[in-house]
């Protein structure tokens, strides 16, 4: 096990040195910078914030200097919000990202798997289409269509339910996280459903009908924990697009999160925030795969041990 | 003991299991009205595209505008006929560019075998760990709101998927006792290649591409949302859809009508994947 | 009072292509403590006879239309779900055929043994797992301590079974229905469980409904026989009447069609008397390195599959190869025909040097040795008629004119017994022996002096099987075409095998002719093979 994870730690480590080389060089290539955009400042002042910042070395040297930095975990300061260092804004907007995204999964799983265990049991009857449509509506409509839905509906025709902020009034947290966890709610229940179907199907399924079991614990004991292998595998992904995600919905919702404050940094041009926070996704997509694919193997047992005594 | 049946082909007995999926079904047929229309746009759209009256401003739908007007008196119809043109557009290029590196990097990988399978799909998991919508936006703002960029970008990731699920096909297919035979016959790979391995995993491509349309047309309208894809003057359903959502609670049917042509398009989609997922899945041939 | 009295059961499968009667008016009566055996062939209805009697059939599409199963007094096609329930695995057992796909792959070995002990004998934890390993001892199974953590992966395919058993007999059920227990295993394992099976039955007093295609067997081990086809009893009556006194033609085509005897006279061809050496194997050794079955192992083994084996063929001569699973013997196919490389050792057909041959040298040789393959279902590419598939075997010797190749065609489908219509269908329109013919035919087409065969007859029925191998035999005689046959079953290799060579753990163990080594075989492991194969069935020697 330990030999696994480090294996697939030192896999991560090319594709981390990419996304910084490529990340960096793309910014740095592109037009214009940090200080163009703000009416003309005097040309010393521009030399003097220039010279400051190390514009003014030569490119590959400012990659070297930036990888030395960063391995020392400093992702330097901000340009565009003086004083603050880029570590600082992305520990402020962390904790808001990481409760919605814990939110939203939890809809999701809870939803998903549930309606695609139930979808399964009765294939090609109404407990099996009403939720598959419903899941069909859930691919089909992108959070940033369901969220302004849900807020022209719940919040501002029904007034439910507040419709903007994160922890400022009771309630300001339900809209977001059902909106962004919607859509992952519909992809694990047809996974949910397509995996529970292949087992039932199994002989061994059978074997413990044979048995005597009851439907109920042929479900839970016998099907589920193979049935889940597909959702499993789906949560690597799933981590990473709910953080992908969390950009519309931050949006919408106005809620002072990750996705926002790199919405915002990209279209500032703020060299540092956008390198530093780009990293730190690529960092927790690599981890959360790592972490989904630990899960899987560890739940399968024919991947957990390699032994097979013979006889 | 002959449990023969008397069917003329595979691909006429999956016609015929789909066109029995009624949901299928409308979904080719709404699809074939989208895409007909769109191609059609320039001689039937009710107003010319750059039409405003500004004095009419916003209207809601009406005899005179079938859908209402935007805040600029643009009558909602014509854009979304003119946006269906990009939407599709970018959907349909962006999956043909996928599916071309997708299809001839899985089968050469899965092919091929041995080494050269281990650095190509070594290339692909690596690829797959990028964070690409991240990658998308950065290159949006940096270089500018270009189409060309756009495909090449959605092109990008989507071929990964396209590229392993083919090779995954392949590899399947490879073992096959038939390939086997074709190879002890001394075949030329080239032919083993187009009358063995392609014909067999024909249909995964067409479920797959099915499948991968909707999710382009996704990612194309989530980047016009975030004011990232395509820009003004030119026009599509995401670029719509922001509109839509700013003004929504005064003018709810500039929100309603265009999300709504994008949710029925990637409904057709879907579920015409699904038919044919269905239609051609090799165990339900032999029931 | 018969123990189960089953009386005119039909069972229907409504399926869109039209109703399939698959069992259709059978009856039978099981007694306390005998054995009941019901042979028949694939689509005959056995084992849908049995999982109707517990409710196993998916319904839809499956419908019992009429009949009653009396056991107890009570009707078990009558009784609501949950009643049935408590008979199922508690007073009914049912063993499967498939070893490796009957157990649950996700839960230990001694949670799904524990399991109809605490449902229906409603035990303790302790009291189950106490049990359970008392039930894996007496299956044979030693240190069951251990066992009970381990999870299926980890055993063989006859310890599966073995574990099947136990959890079958742990709560002491009235009767035990056995469906193909042994037909996935190898035949000295074979022995070994229908010896176990047969010893429980006895010393547990337990009525059994034994389900084979195999005659043999099951006249070996039941008291009274069904026979059935289509869905019908055809014949019944005691083992010895069945097996020696057949009534029905279908019984004794079934019969016949066992391969039991030598060789026909006179099917030998003259010249392979003279021993020339048509092909050389020497010394050939093949390994792989096996792809670890763990995620978290990073080393890599090597597996050798042959190991030193060295084999002569001549001119005409029918070569038969026989092992259990894991014996190499299909990778030693593999590699004469250049599927698979050699890691040591060389194979020489006449002047050329085969294991040599590489690129368009290989390719163009190809032709000259073929292979037909074991599963018919998997060796034709389904998007190609037959016409496409032999016109592309045929062409691989040059192109021809249409109506040359018309004729060429035809006079193949001729020689395996297919008709001219057949040639515009797809394969997944013929049956399992129909489909052999067609890859048989792709074979000759390319007029091969070596036909390898890789167990070529073992996913038939066996009235079938007898069909492809007189074919075989007749095609050896008329093209004088050498052949090396694969198979794991001795009946087959005796009827059309020349000379055997018996593979164990990818080494040679003997070779010899073919008689030579039924009647007198030297090694010891051909003595065990060809003594398991005598006790577990009732073949010649039971008189």
């Amino acid at each position: 096990m330990p030999a696994f994870i480090l294996k697939r730690l030192l896999q991560a480590l090319p594709v981390l040195l990419i996304v910084i080389t490529a990340s960096f060089f793309m910014v740095r290539l592109a037009p214009g910078d940090p200080f163009s955009q703000e009416r003309a400042l005097p040309v010393e002042v521009m030399k003097g914030l220039r010279t400051y910042y190390k514009l003014d070395q030569p490119l590959v040297t400012q990659y070297i200097e930036y990888l030395k930095n960063i391995a020392q975990g400093d992702f330097g300061p901000s340009f565009k919000y003086s004083g603050r260092t880029v570590t600082e804004i992305i520990g402020a907007g962390l904790p808001v990202t990481f409760e919605l995204g814990a939110y939203a999964l939890l809809i999701a799983l809870l939803v998903g798997i549930s309606s695609g265990v139930i979808a399964s049991l009765r294939p090609n009857t109404w407990q099996d289409y009403v939720p598959m449509s419903l899941a069909m509506i859930g691919i089909c409509l992108p959070s940033y269509v369901l969220g302004p839905l849900l807020v022209l509906i719940v919040g501002i025709w029904l007034e439910w339910l507040p419709v903007s902020g994160w922890g400022y009034i009771p309630g300001d947290k339900i809209l977001p996280s059902v909106t962004m966890g919607f859509v992952y709610a519909a992809y694990i229940s047809r996974l949910a459903r397509g995996g529970m179907l292949e087992i039932l199907s199994q002989d061994f399924i059978r074997t413990a009908r044979a048995k005597g079991v009851s439907e109920s614990m042929i479900v839970l004991r016998h099907a589920l924990r193979g049935g889940m292998q597909p959702v499993i595998s789906f949560m690597g992904p799933a981590l990473a697009g709910l953080l992908g995600g969390s950009f519309v919905v931050e949006t919408i919702f106005q809620i002072p999160g990750l996705g926002r404050y790199y919405v915002q940094a990209a279209f500032n041009r703020d060299y540092t925030l956008i390198l530093g926070m780009t990293i730190f996704f690529a960092v927790l997509i690599v981890v959360f795969n790592l972490l989904a694919d630990i899960v899987a193997a560890w739940m399968n047992p024919r991947l957990r041990s390699g032994k097979s005594a013979g006889g | 003991m002959d449990n023969a049946r008397s069917s003329p082909s595979l691909w006429k007995d999956a016609w015929r299991r789909l066109s029995r999926n009624r949901l299928a079904m409308l979904g080719l047929c709404v699809l074939t009205v989208m895409v007909s229309l769109a191609l059609l746009t320039p001689w039937i759209a009710p107003y010319s595209y750059s039409a405003q009256d500004l004095d009419l401003g916003a209207t809601p739908p009406s005899g005179a505008h079938w859908l209402g007007t935007d805040a600029f008196g643009r009558d909602l119809l014509t854009l979304i006929l003119y946006g269906s043109r990009v939407s599709l557009a970018v959907g349909f290029l962006a999956t043909a560019v996928a599916l071309t590196i997708g299809v001839l990097w899985g089968t050469v990988s899965g092919y091929a075998g041995g080494r050269t399978d281990a650095v190509m799909m070594r290339t692909v998991d690596i690829l797959y760990a990028l964070p690409f919508t991240i990658f998308i936006i950065l290159l949006m703002v940096i270089f500018g709101r270009n189409m060309f960029l756009l495909f090449m970008a959605i092109g990008a990731v989507e071929w990964l998927t396209m590229a392993r699920i083919v090779r995954g096909q392949v590899l399947g297919i490879r073992r096959q006792e038939y390939i086997e035979a074709a190879i002890v016959m001394g075949l030329p790979r080239s032919r083993i290649m187009y009358r063995h391995v392609l014909p067999n995993v024909l249909g995964v491509i067409i479920i797959y591409t099915t499948l991968t349309i909707p999710n382009v047309i996704l990612l194309e309208s989530f980047l016009s949302f975030l004011g990232l894809g395509i820009q003004p003057p030119q026009s599509s359903w995401g670029l719509l859809i922001s509109y839509g959502v700013e003004t929504m609670e005064e003018y709810p049917w500039l929100l309603f009508f265009p999300a709504a042509t994008l949710s029925l398009t990637l409904f057709s989609l879907n579920f015409l994947g699904d038919g044919l997922r269905d239609a051609l899945d090799p165990r339900a041939a032999t029931d | 009072m018969s123990l189960l009295h089953v009386e005119d059961l039909r069972v229907h499968f409504h399926t869109r292509n039209g109703i399939v009667k698959a069992v259709d008016g059978v009856s039978f009566d099981l007694e306390k403590g005998k054995t009941l055996g019901i042979v028949g062939e694939s689509g005959s209805g056995k084992s849908v006879t049995c999982y109707s009697l517990l409710g196993l059939l998916p319904t839809p599409p499956a419908r019992i239309e009429s009949g009653s199963a009396l056991f107890d007094g009570v009707d078990l096609l009558k009784v609501p779900e949950a009643t049935l329930r408590t008979y199922r695995g508690n007073r009914i057992a049912i063993i499967f055929q498939d070893p490796m796909t009957s157990l649950n792959p996700f839960m230990t070995i001694g949670a799904q043994l524990i399991e109809p002990l605490r449902i229906h004998m409603g035990m303790s934890r302790r009291a189950a797992t106490d049990r359970a390993m008392a039930a894996l001892r007496e299956v044979g199974i030693t240190e069951p301590q251990r066992r009970m953590c381990c999870y299926p992966h980890e055993f063989s395919g006859g310890m599966r079974q073995r574990v099947m058993i136990a959890m079958g007999l742990a709560t002491e059920p009235d009767i035990l229905i056995a469906d193909e227990p042994t037909t996935a295993l190898d035949v000295t394992i074979e022995a070994q469980i229908l010896e176990l099976i047969r010893k429980l039955q006895e010393s547990h007093g337990i009525a059994m409904i034994y389900i084979s295609h195999d005659l043999g067997i099951v006249a070996g081990i039941a008291d009274h026989v069904l026979v059935m086809q289509n869905g019908v009893v055809v014949e019944r009556g005691a083992k010895a009447e069945i097996f020696h006194r057949p009534q029905h033609p279908y019984t004794r085509k079934l019969i016949d069609s066992i391969p039991r005897s030598a060789k026909p006279a006179g099917s030998t061809l003259a010249e392979t008397q003279g021993g020339s050496d048509f092909l050389r194997i020497e010394e050939v050794r093949i390994s792989y390195p096996v792809a670890s079955e763990s995620l978290f192992d990073l080393h890599q083994r090597e597996y050798t599959a042959v190991d030193g084996v060295s084999l002569q063929l001549a001119k005409g001569e029918i070569l038969g190869l026989v092992g259990e699973s894991g014996s190499g013997k299909s990778t030693l196919a593999r590699a004469i025909v250049r599927l698979v490389d050699l890691k040591a050792g060389r194979i020489r057909m006449e002047e050329i040097l085969l294991s040599e041959l590489s690129g368009q040298q290989l390719n163009d040789t190809r032709p000259e040795f073929q292979m037909i393959f074991q599963d018919p279902y998997a060796s034709l590419n389904p998007r190609m008629t037959v016409q496409d598939c032999l016109a592309e075997a045929l062409e691989r010797r040059g192109r021809k004119d249409r109506k040359e190749l018309q004729a060429e065609i035809l006079a193949l489908l001729a020689d395996v017994e297919l008709l001219p219509e057949h040639l515009r269908k797809y394969p997944h329109e013929f049956s399992g022996g129909q489909r052999q013919r067609i890859a048989i035919a792709r074979a000759l087409a390319l007029k091969p002096k070596l036909m390898v065969a890789d167990e070529p007859v073992s996913a038939l029925d066996v009235t079938v099987q007898a069909q492809i191998l007189k074919l075989l035999l007749e095609l050896n005689r008329k093209y004088r075409m050498s052949m090396i046959f694969i198979s794991h079953d001795l009946g087959v290799i005796r009827y059309i095998a020349d000379r055997t060579a018996v593979l164990y753990q990818g080494k040679l163990v003997e070779c010899g002719p073919t008689e030579r080594i039924f009647n007198h075989p030297e090694h010891p492991y051909t003595q065990k093979l060809l003594s398991a194969v005598r006790t577990s069935r009732l073949l010649e020697g039971a008189e």
